[in-house]
C-alpha cells in the first residue's frame, strides 16, 4: 500500500511553512500521529455509552443500566488522553522554539468563528421549538415565576465577565501583564459564579417551583435551551482556565494571543446567546410579548 | 428469507472476494524477473502490523482522502446490497421475497447509508486528495482535525447500522447459547421508520436501535462539520502563491460552498436528533402533539435535509466543471456563471425546505412562496447546465471513460432536474408526492450525476494516484452500463409514478410487475456496474500499464494541465527523471478567434442576426416554392383522377380543424413551409448527392413514401400507378422548388461578398 510512502517526501520543501507533527508518536512516521485516532475512538465511546444507558434505562432494560456510564467515563478518559497528547505535540511540546506565524493565527479564527457558526445552528432548532410552542396557545399551562433578581444578577454577571475578559485582552496587547491576569482572573471566577447561579436555578425551579421537562411544553424548551447554553458556558470556563494558567506561565504576550483571542470571541458568544435567551425566553414567556 | 443473515452473507462474501482479489492482484502484479525483488504477502504479519500503523496514524491529506473514498466504498457497496434486494421484492407484486416489515427496515437503512455515509465521505475524500494540489497547498489547513474528522465516520456508521450485525450475532448465538447477550443482540433490530425519522412514528416506535440510529447520525455530523470547516479554513488560508480568488478551480468553489452549507445544515439536524431522542427517552415534547407537533421535526428535517441534497450534488457539480473540458479540448464556458450559480444554489437551498411538506397541513400561503423559491433554484442548476453543453459545443470530444460519464450524466440530471421541477409546483406535487415519480426523480439526480462524477474522478484521477493506467476497455463498458442501467431503472419508475403507484409499499398491484421487473433488471446493471468498477480499480493497482509521463490525457495539446497534474509532473521528474513533455500540436482551448473553433458568434450579433433572418426568409421561401409546384401537380393529378383532393380534408380533421380541404391544404402549404423544409436543412449534409439540387431530389424521393401512405385514399390499379408516379413527381418539384432557392440565395450572398 504504497501510495503516500512514495508521497511523503513532497512536503518538505514548501517555503517556511510550519508542518504540525515535527515531534510526534509515532516518531519516523513524518506526518502522523496516534492522537486523531486516540480521540476519535474515544469521541465515539461517549456515543456508544449513550447508547448502552438508553438500552440500560426503564422496565424492559437490556443491559445493566451501570454499562451506559461506565463505557462513557472510559470513553471520557481516552478522549481527554487523546485531546492532551494532541495539544501537547502541536503547541506545547515546542512552544518555546515555535515562531509566531501569522498564518498560523488566521486560520485558527476563522476556524473558531465558522465553529460559532455552527453553533448559531445547533442553538437555532432549540430555539424554533420555543418559538413554535409560543405561536400556539399561550401560555401551555401554569408557568412559574421566571423573571427574577436571581436571572437578572445571573445576567449581569455574564455581561461583567465578557467586559472583564475583553480589557484583560487589551491589556495583553499593551504588554500590561498585570492587567491580564488579574481580569482574566476575574472573568473567571465570574463564568463560576454564573454556573453556580444556573445549578442553584436549576435547584429552585425543579424543587421547590415544581418546574419539569417530562411531558411538559415549555419545560422541554427551558432546559433544552438553558441546558444546552450551561454546557456551553461550563466549557467557556475551561478553556478560561486553560488560557489562565498558560498565562501564569508567561506563554502570551502581545505577539502570542492566538488562543486568548479565540477563546474570547468564543466566551462574547455565549454570552450573546445568554442575552438573547434571557430576552425570549425568561422576559417573553412571563410577559406574554 | 432470512433477511439478516442474506445480507450480512452477501457483504461477507463480497469482502473476502475483494481481499481474496486483492491479495491476488498484488501477487500477479508484483515484478518478479528483475532482480529477485518480490513483495512479502499480503497477509505476512509485518505488512499487516505496518499497513495498521501507517493508515491509522497518517494526517496526510492523500491518504486521509483515499481513507475516505474507501470508507465511503463500503458503505456504497452496504446501501447497494440493501438497494438490490429492495429490487428483489420488488420482482414479485406480493411480498414474499422479503416481508414488509423487512422492506420497510431496507428502504430506511438504504436511504441513510447512500445519503450519509457514502456521498458525504466520498466527496471530502476526493476533495481532500485533490483541493490542496489544486490550490496549492501543503496540506489541508488542519491535517489532524482532518484524520478524527475522518475516524469518527467508521463508528458513527456502525453505531447506525448497529442493527444488521446484532441480528447475526443474535441467530448466530441464539442457535448455540441464551441468555442476556443474545437478548441484547435480539433487541437491535433494523427500524422501518423511513429515513426522514418522521415522528410520531419514529418517537413511538420502541425499537432501541432507533436510539443508536440517531446517535449514529449525530456523530456523522459532527464528523462531517469538522471536515467543512477544515475545508473552508483551507480555501481561505492555505492557497499557494499566486492562487488569488480569481484564480480559484470550480472544483474548490464548489467544495467551499458545499462546506458553507454543512456548516448550518449538519448542527441544526444534530440538535434536531438529540431533541428527539429526548422525546423518546427523556419524555420531553418537542414533537409531541401537545409540543411542537410532528410537523416541527418535518420543518427542522428538512431544513437540514434540502440543503442536504445540495451538499451532495454540488461536489458533483464541480467534478463536472473540472472535467468535462478535459474531454471536450475547451475550457469551461461561462466560468464565472457557474461559480455564481453555486454560490446562489448556496443561499437559496436554506430556503426551498418545506417544498417536502407541501402535503401536510402546512399553510397553504407558505407553500405558495416556497414553490416560488423551488422553482427558482432550478435556475442556476439549468445555467450550470447549458454552461456545461456550450462547453461541449465545437470541441474536439474524446470519448474516454470519464469523457462519457460526464456527457451521460448531463443527460441523466437534466431529466432528473426536470422532473423535479414540477415537483416543485404544488399541485404537481400533491398528486405525485405519494408516488414513484418521486423516487425516479430524485435517483435520477443521485444516481444519475452524483456517483457517476464520483466514478468519472476515479477515472480521471486514477493515473495521478496509482501511477498506472486503469482497464480502459472495461471502463467504458462498465459506464456505459452505468449509464443504461440508471436510465431504465429510473426512467420506469417515473412512469409508475405517472401511472400513481404508491411508493414504500412492498407490494403493489400486479398490473404493475412487468414495469417492476424492468426496472429490477436495470437495478442489477447499476449493482454489476459498481463491481465492475471495484475490480477495474484494484487490478489496475497492481496490474495496470505504468504511464509514461505526466501528461497521461494529453492536457497540454488544449492547454489544459492543471496544478495537480504539475504536481504530478514535478514529482515524475524528481523521483524517476521523467522528462516533462511537450505536446506536437496545441488547440488553444480557449480563444476569440472564430476560425479555431471557439463559440464567439457574438463578435459580430449583426451578420450573425442578418444570416439567420435571411436562412429562415429563404428556406421559407423554397418551401412556399416547392409546394405550389407540388400542388400544381396534386391538382393535375387530381383533374385526371389518381388523386382525391378529399385526402386535404383528412388532414385537417386529424389536427381538430374539421373535414374541410380547404383548411387541410393550407395546414399541407404551412407544413411545406415550415416543418419540411426545416427538415431538409437538418439533415440534408447526411443525405446522397454532391449538388444541394440533387440532394433535395433525395430528399423529397423519401419524404414521398410517407407522403403516398398519408394521403392514400383507396386507388387500385392503374389509378393507383399513376397516384404514386404523380406523388413522386410531385415530390421532385418541391424538392427542386426547396433546394434551388436556397442554392440561390447562398450563391446571392457569395457573390455579395
Amino acid at each position: 500500500m504504497g501510495v503516500a510512502d512514495e508521497t511523503s517526501d513532497d512536503h518538505g520543501g514548501h517555503g517556511g511553512h510550519h508542518l504540525p507533527a515535527v515531534e510526534d508518536w509515532p516518531r519516523g512516521f513524518g506526518e502522523a500521529s496516534w492522537w486523531p485516532f486516540i480521540t476519535a475512538i474515544g469521541g465515539s465511546g461517549f456515543y456508544i455509552g449513550a447508547a448502552l444507558y438508553v438500552l440500560g434505562r426503564g422496565d424492559s432494560a437490556i443491559v445493566s443500566p451501570m454499562v451506559g456510564p461506565g463505557v462513557f467515563i472510559a470513553s471520557a478518559v481516552m478522549f481527554l488522553g487523546g485531546l492532551y497528547g494532541w495539544l501537547y505535540h502541536a503547541f506545547v511540546v515546542n512552544f518555546w522554539e515555535h515562531g509566531t506565524g501569522e498564518h498560523d493565527d488566521s486560520t485558527l479564527r476563522l476556524a473558531m468563528i465558522l465553529f460559532l457558526g455552527t453553533e448559531i445552528a445547533t442553538f437555532g432548532a432549540g430555539f424554533v421549538y420555543y418559538f413554535f410552542i409560543r405561536a400556539g396557545t399561550w401560555p401551555p399551562g401554569e408557568l412559574p415565576e421566571l423573571f427574577g433578581t436571581l436571572v437578572i444578577v445571573n445576567t449581569l454577571i455574564l455581561i461583567a465577565s465578557s467586559f472583564t475578559l475583553h480589557f484583560a485582552h487589551t491589556g495583553l496587547l499593551k504588554d500590561n501583564r498585570k492587567q491580564f491576569l488579574g481580569l482574566m482572573g476575574v472573568t473567571l471566577l465570574l463564568g463560576v459564579i454564573f454556573i453556580g447561579g444556573q445549578v442553584y436555578e436549576y435547584y429552585e425551579f425543579i424543587v421547590h417551583r415544581g418546574l419539569e421537562f417530562q411531558g411538559a411544553v415549555f419545560g422541554s424548551a427551558f432546559f433544552g435551551l438553558t441546558g444546552l447554553h450551561g454546557l456551553h458556558v461550563t466549557l467557556g470556563a475551561i478553556l478560561l482556565s486553560i488560557v489562565f494558567i498558560r498565562g501564569l506561565l508567561g506563554q502570551y504576550s502581545a505577539e502570542r494571543h492566538t488562543s486568548v483571542s479565540t477563546v474570547s470571541m468564543y466566551w462574547h458568544f455565549v454570552d450573546v446567546v445568554w442575552v438573547f435567551l434571557v430576552v425570549v425566553l425568561y422576559v417573553g414567556a412571563e410577559f406574554g410579548i | 428469507m432470512n433477511r439478516a443473515v442474506v445480507e450480512f452473507g452477501a457483504l461477507c462474501a463480497l469482502a473476502v472476494l475483494v481481499v481474496g482479489f486483492v491479495a491476488y492482484a498484488r501477487r500477479c502484479g508484483s515484478p518478479r524477473a528483475d532482480g529477485g525483488y518480490r513483495e512479502r504477502p499480503l497477509f505476512h504479519p509485518s505488512v499487516l502490523r505496518e499497513g495498521l500503523v501507517r493508515w491509522t496514524t497518517t494526517t496526510d491529506h492523500k491518504d486521509v482522502g483515499l481513507l475516505y473514498i474507501a470508507f465511503g466504498t463500503v458503505a456504497a457497496l452496504w446501501g447497494g446490497v440493501d438497494a438490490m434486494m429492495l429490487r428483489t421484492e420488488l420482482l414479485t407484486p406480493a411480498a414474499d421475497v422479503w416481508s414488509e416489515a423487512t422492506y420497510n427496515a431496507l428502504f430506511t437503512t438504504h436511504g441513510v447509508t447512500m445519503l450519509f455515509f457514502f456521498v458525504t465521505p466520498v466527496f471530502f475524500g476526493i476533495g481532500n486528495y485533490f483541493v490542496p494540489l489544486l490550490i496549492g497547498a501543503d496540506d489541508m489547513a488542519f491535517p489532524r482535525i482532518n484524520a478524527i474528522g475522518f475516524w469518527l465516520l467508521p463508528p458513527a456508521l456502525l453505531i447506525a447500522r448497529a442493527g444488521l450485525p446484532s441480528q447475526v450475532a443474535a441467530q448466530v448465538l441464539g442457535a448455540l447459547t441464551s441468555g442476556p447477550l443474545v437478548d441484547f443482540f435480539a433487541a437491535l433490530e433494523e427500524p422501518g421508520i423511513g429515513w426522514t425519522l418522521y415522528p410520531p412514528l419514529s418517537t413511538t416506535t420502541a425499537s432501541p436501535q432507533i436510539d443508536l440510529l440517531l446517535l449514529g447520525l449525530h456523530l456523522s455530523g459532527i464528523a462531517t462539520t469538522l471536515g467543512a470547516i477544515n475545508f473552508i479554513v483551507t480555501i481561505f488560508h492555505e492557497r499557494g502563491e499566486g492562487n488569488s480568488w480569481a484564480t480559484l478551480d470550480i472544483f474548490s468553489w464548489s467544495m467551499l460552498t458545499t462546506s458553507g452549507i454543512v456548516l448550518f445544515a449538519f448542527p441544526l439536524l444534530g440538535s434536531a436528533l438529540l431533541m428527539l431522542l429526548a422525546d423518546r427517552n427523556l419524555g420531553t415534547t418537542f414533537y409531541a402533539i401537545t409540543g411542537g407537533g410532528p410537523i416541527l421535526w418535518q420543518h427542522l428535517f428538512w431544513f437540514f435535509g434540502h440543503p442536504e441534497v445540495y451538499i451532495l450534488f454540488l461536489p458533483a457539480t464541480g467534478l463536472m466543471s473540472q472535467i468535462l473540458p478535459k474531454f471536450v479540448g475547451r475550457k469551461l464556458f461561462g466560468f464565472r456563471f457557474i461559480v455564481y450559480s453555486t454560490l446562489a444554489i448556496g443561499v437559496l437551498s436554506f430556503g426551498v425546505w418545506a417544498h417536502h411538506m407541501f402535503v401536510t397541513s402546512m399553510n397553504p400561503r407558505l407553500s405558495a412562496s416556497f414553490m416560488a423559491v423551488s422553482v427558482a433554484i432550478a435556475v442556476p442548476s439549468a445555467i450550470k447546465v447549458f454552461n456545461w453543453i456550450t462547453t461541449i459545443w465545437d470541441g474536439r470530444i474524446r470519448l474516454a471513460a470519464p469523457g462519457l460519464l460526464c456527457i451521460g450524466s448531463i443527460g441523466t440530471f437534466v431529466i432528473g432536474g426536470v422532473t423535479g421541477v414540477f415537483l416543485a409546483a404544488v399541485p404537481v406535487d400533491v398528486f405525485y408526492h405519494g408516488t414513484y415519480y418521486v423516487v425516479g426523480h430524485f435517483h435520477l439526480i443521485t444516481v444519475g450525476i452524483i456517483p457517476m462524477m464520483m466514478i468519472a474522478a476515479s477515472y480521471y484521477w486514477y493515473p495521478l494516484i496509482t501511477g498506472r493506467w486503469y482497464d480502459r476497455r472495461l471502463a467504458r463498458f462498465q459506464v456505459g452500463l452505468l449509464i443504461v442501467g440508471s436510465v431504465v431503472t429510473f426512467g420506469i419508475l417515473l412512469a409508475l409514478g405517472f401511472q400513481a403507484l404508491p411508493r414504500r409499499y412492498a407490494n403493489y398491484p400486479a398490473e404493475f410487475a412487468p414495469l417492476q421487473q424492468v426496472a429490477t433488471v436495470g437495478g442489477y446493471l447499476i449493482g454489476l456496474s459498481a463491481i465492475l468498477w471495484l475490480y477495474n480499480m484494484i487490478w489496475s493497482y497492481w496490474n495496470g500499464d505504468r504511464i509514461a509521463d505526466a501528461d497521461v490525457w494529453d492536457l497540454k495539446e488544449s492547454d489544459q494541465f492543471t496544478p495537480e497534474w504539475q504536481w504530478l509532473e514535478d514529482r515524475l521528474e524528481r523521483k524517476y527523471d521523467v522528462e516533462p513533455t511537450e505536446p506536437e500540436t496545441v488547440r488553444a482551448s480557449y480563444t476569440t478567434d472564430p476560425e479555431q473553433g471557439s463559440p464567439h458568434v457574438l463578435t459580430d450579433p449583426e451578420r450573425l442576426v442578418r444570416s439567420v433572418v435571411g436562412d429562415t426568409l429563404y428556406g421559407a421561401l423554397g418551401g412556399l416554392i416547392g409546394t405550389l409546384a407540388m400542388s400544381g401537380v396534386l391538382f393535375t393529378g387530381s383533374f385526371i383522377g389518381v388523386f382525391d383532393v378529399s385526402a386535404f380534408a383528412e388532414l385537417g380533421g386529424l389536427v381538430g380543424l374539421g373535414e374541410d380541404a380547404r383548411a387541410g391544404y393550407l395546414l399541407f402549404i404551412l407544413g411545406g413551409v415550415t416543418t419540411w423544409a426545416i427538415l431538409f436543412r437538418a439533415i440534408a449534409e447526411f443525405l446522397p448527392g454532391r449538388l444541394l439540387v440533387v440532394t433535395g431530389l433525395s430528399y423529397a424521393t423519401i419524404m414521398s413514401t410517407g407522403f403516398t401512405v398519408a394521403f392514400y385514399t383507396g386507388q387500385t390499379g392503374l389509378e393507383l400507378v399513376g397516384y404514386l408516379v404523380f406523388a413522386l413527381v410531385a415530390h421532385w418539384l418541391y424538392g427542386l422548388g426547396l433546394a434551388g432557392t436556397i442554392r440561390y440565395a447562398e450563391y446571392r450572398r457569395t457573390v455579395g461578398e
